[in-house]
């Protein structure tokens, strides 16, 4: 079987650690844990036809006290960018992540979930800044942890296309 | 002048070629000969294949310790050998038969061993105290016995390795004991790495501080690096450094025979499948030696072997003493003269004497407590002198009746009582033949019938004065004979189980009227039985008086008397008729 490691980043509390455990566990919890260093989990997708373990690596969230570390990333072969739609700045701490593991690992394949799609009409992140992120060939989800709105189908797209790659 | 013509030109020309291949000859004959030698050797293959195998042994033998040419040959190696193999399997077979049978018998030899030192484990803390401790450990916990001796006297085992690509964690290959407890062998993989990195980023970026190993409860975790890949054991208990080395042997293999695949992984493991046997053979284990203590088999042994001799003591001493009470009981015996009493190791012998009277030593041997089939005993009849014997004896030959008493005087044989005349005479005959009897006596012994007894009784008159109802003086002496003989009618009637009735009979003479004369009768009839009733004439006769009166003719004085009359009949019965 195909195993492949994907890394979950985002800034602080962006909702990376909720959106692993729905999608491995398909529970929520509204209890707030902040991630310390890494946490591995596993979960296993068939896509079409073909089944791929995902090792997905639970990074803690990126801000200014502690930057992503390197070793973390390396061998990664794609990485989500989670997003809070109700905190604006979480977008430019993905784009600088984006930007970092590009630099370290060349361009991968990604994609970005804007979580918290439960509340959207609290989102401080407007269609127009995403719109231009489609553009430039940004795969872009709406989600929520606490729903379980696309959280499926982000794993299932990156899973996809890690495929293809490897074919 | 003639000009060349043109015709000529071509001449001209293969005369300038010739002229210059000849000069070439001239000038470069010996390398042109070398340079054709050396193309026939590169075109010849067959000469070429000459060359290469005159230079093939020095060149291999030069690149020995290349692992280069070692692992390139290996897959050709193999190849040719499956295929020789399916071709004629049986050339191998002979080829290898010398050497498997030594190796079967080497693994067997070892598998018990093995067997052994497993069963010496158990039964060596099986009968200790921490034995008992483990006892209850093993009862709380539900693990085998087995195995918590196990994981006591355990002084390393490798549970568990993991093969991890390098830079994206995932888990090449992964192998694992059968008692190990295996979790999710890709998340440890996982978060192997994870920490690696962590302990890496966070206290250096030098090789040499990488996280080699970690300590969890009783599990140790060595971490090897590779260039590519990891090599992670999971290990109970403390195992040698040198264990390290072995590691690192088999990673640097790893990397050697896996090296393009782990440089292009792309996260498809099933190509390390083949490193399963590299991976198993880190699964080492160590024991506690059983080292200077004695092998508890040996010691069960011993203790059995003790015990043995203990009850083999016991019982010899229990022997020695039955025999010695044996002697001791024979030889006290009356009847019995031992002169033969040998102890042959378990084996005993007796020789003796002995009575036909005396107690027969074969039960006495029986109560012994010996087994009686390890005791040869002969016995030679004899008399004893012994009171009893003698007397027991002459019981036996005399025969004597319920009335006679025997009795030994010394070497004099007594008999007293009452015997029938016949039977006195014979044991006066028969008495001195007895063994142990010098002399018989039977002045005691009183002969006579019943029917004599009466007729001494019946013959004895009683005689009175006229008129007169008391004994006189002279007649009164007859009384303690009478006495005596109805004493003894009394004891024969007795011991025949009869009854005596003794009628005194008072008579009269002429004289006197008849009412006088029947008060006469009475009072002298009551006179005598008074005077025998009270000396006692015994318990099986009465005394009787007569009313009927006699008169007798004359007046003679023996008609003035009490005659008695005796009559015997069975006991409990109506009197008899005079016998």
């Amino acid at each position: 079987m195909m195993h492949k490691k994907i890394c979950m980043l985002g800034g602080f509390a962006v909702g990376k650690t909720s959106l692993v455990r729905r999608f491995v566990t398909n529970l929520f919890s509204e209890q707030y844990h902040t991630t310390i260093g890494v946490t591995v989990e596993k979960k296993s997708v068939s896509v079409a036809g073909e089944d791929v373990t995902l090792m997905l690596w639970d990074l803690y969230g990126d801000d200014e006290f502690q930057r992503i570390r390197e070793s973390y990333l390396r061998g990664s072969s794609g990485y989500i960018l989670v997003v809070d739609g109700t905190r604006k700045e979480t977008l430019a701490t993905a784009l600088d992540l984006q930007r970092t593991v590009e630099g370290l690992l060349g361009p991968i394949p990604f994609a970005l979930i804007v979580n918290k799609s439960d509340v959207r009409d609290v989102w401080e992140i407007d269609d127009a800044a995403l719109s231009e992120l489609r553009q430039q060939g940004w795969t872009i989800f709406f989600g929520s942890a606490k729903t379980g709105e696309g959280v499926e189908a982000i794993f299932s797209a990156l899973a996809h296309r890690l495929l293809q790659q490897t074919t | 002048m003639v000009e060349p013509s043109s015709k000529n030109m071509p001449n001209l020309t293969t005369d300038m070629s010739e002229d210059l291949s000849e000069l070439r000859n001239l000038l470069l004959a010996p390398e042109q000969t070398q340079l054709d030698r050396l193309q026939e050797r590169l075109d010849d293959p067959v000469l070429r294949t000459h060359e290469v195998s005159r230079l093939l042994p020095g060149a291999l033998t030069l690149q020995k310790d290349d692992p280069v040419l070692t692992a390139v040959l290996t897959p050709h190696v193999e190849q040719a050998f499956f295929t020789s193999l399916r071709r004629s399997p049986q050339a191998i077979v002979d080829a290898i038969a010398p050497i498997m049978g030594p190796a079967i018998r080497q693994a067997i030899r070892q598998a018990l061993q093995s067997l052994t030192q497993s069963l010496n484990q158990t039964v060596e803390h099986s009968f200790s105290l921490k034995g008992l401790r483990w006892r209850i450990e093993a009862w709380t916990t539900g693990r085998p016995f087995a195995e918590v001796v196990l994981l006591h006297t355990l002084r390393y085992r490798v549970e568990q390795a993991f093969l991890i690509h390098r830079d994206t964690g995932l888990l090449l290959q992964h192998v694992a004991t059968e008692t190990a407890i295996v979790r999710d062998r890709e998340m440890v993989s996982g978060m192997l790495t994870a920490i690696r990195n962590f302990v890496h980023d966070s206290f250096g970026a030098q090789r040499e501080r990488d996280l080699n190993s970690f300590q969890v409860g009783e599990f140790t975790v060595w971490i090897q690096q590779g260039t590519n890949a990891l090599l992670a054991v999971v290990i109970r208990g403390t195992a040698p450094e040198t264990f390290h080395d072995f590691l690192q042997d088999t990673l640097d293999y790893i990397h050697l025979t896996q090296a393009d695949a782990l440089v292009s992984f792309n996260g498809d493991a099933s190509s390390f499948a083949s490193t399963q046997p590299n991976l198993e053979a880190c699964l080492q284990s160590q024991y506690e030696a059983p080292a200077q203590k004695p092998s508890p088999v040996l010691v069960v042994i011993g203790l059995l072997l003790l015990l043995g001799l203990l009850l083999w003591g016991w019982g010899s001493y229990r022997d020695g003493q039955r025999w010695d009470s044996l002697v001791d009981r024979l030889k006290s015996e009356p009847g019995l003269v031992l002169t033969t009493a040998q102890d042959h190791g378990g084996r005993y012998e007796l020789a003796g004497l002995r009575d036909p009277l005396a107690t027969d030593p074969t039960s006495l041997i029986a109560l012994s407590g010996l087994q009686t089939d390890r005791i040869r005993s002969t016995w030679s009849p004899y008399y004893a002198l012994d009171p009893r014997f003698i007397l027991s004896r002459a019981r036996t030959m005399l025969q004597p009746p319920d009335t006679v008493n025997l009795a030994l005087e010394g070497e004099v044989l007594v008999a007293s009582g009452i015997a029938q005349k016949d039977w006195a005479q014979e044991a006066r005959r028969i008495a001195p033949f007895v063994p142990g009897v010098i002399r018989y006596e039977d002045t005691k012994l009183r002969t006579g019938s019943i029917a004599q007894l009466i007729a001494d009784i019946e013959h004895i008159t009683i005689l009175f004065a006229s008129n007169s109802t008391v004994i006189d003086p002279g007649e009164a002496k007859k009384i303690p004979a009478l006495i005596s003989v109805i004493r003894e009618l009394d004891d024969m009637a007795v011991q025949s189980h009869q009854q005596v009735t003794v009628e005194c009979r008072g008579s009269v003479d002429a004289a006197g009227s008849e009412l006088t004369n029947r008060i006469l009768m009475k009072a002298r009839a009551q006179a005598v039985c008074s005077a025998l009733g009270e000396s006692g004439v015994g318990s099986a006769t009465t005394l009787t008086t007569e009313t009927a009166s006699i008169r007798r003719p004359g007046n003679q004085p023996t008609t003035r008397s009490v005659s008695l009359s005796v009559t015997v009949h069975p006991a409990d019965s109506a009197k008899a008729d005079h016998p």
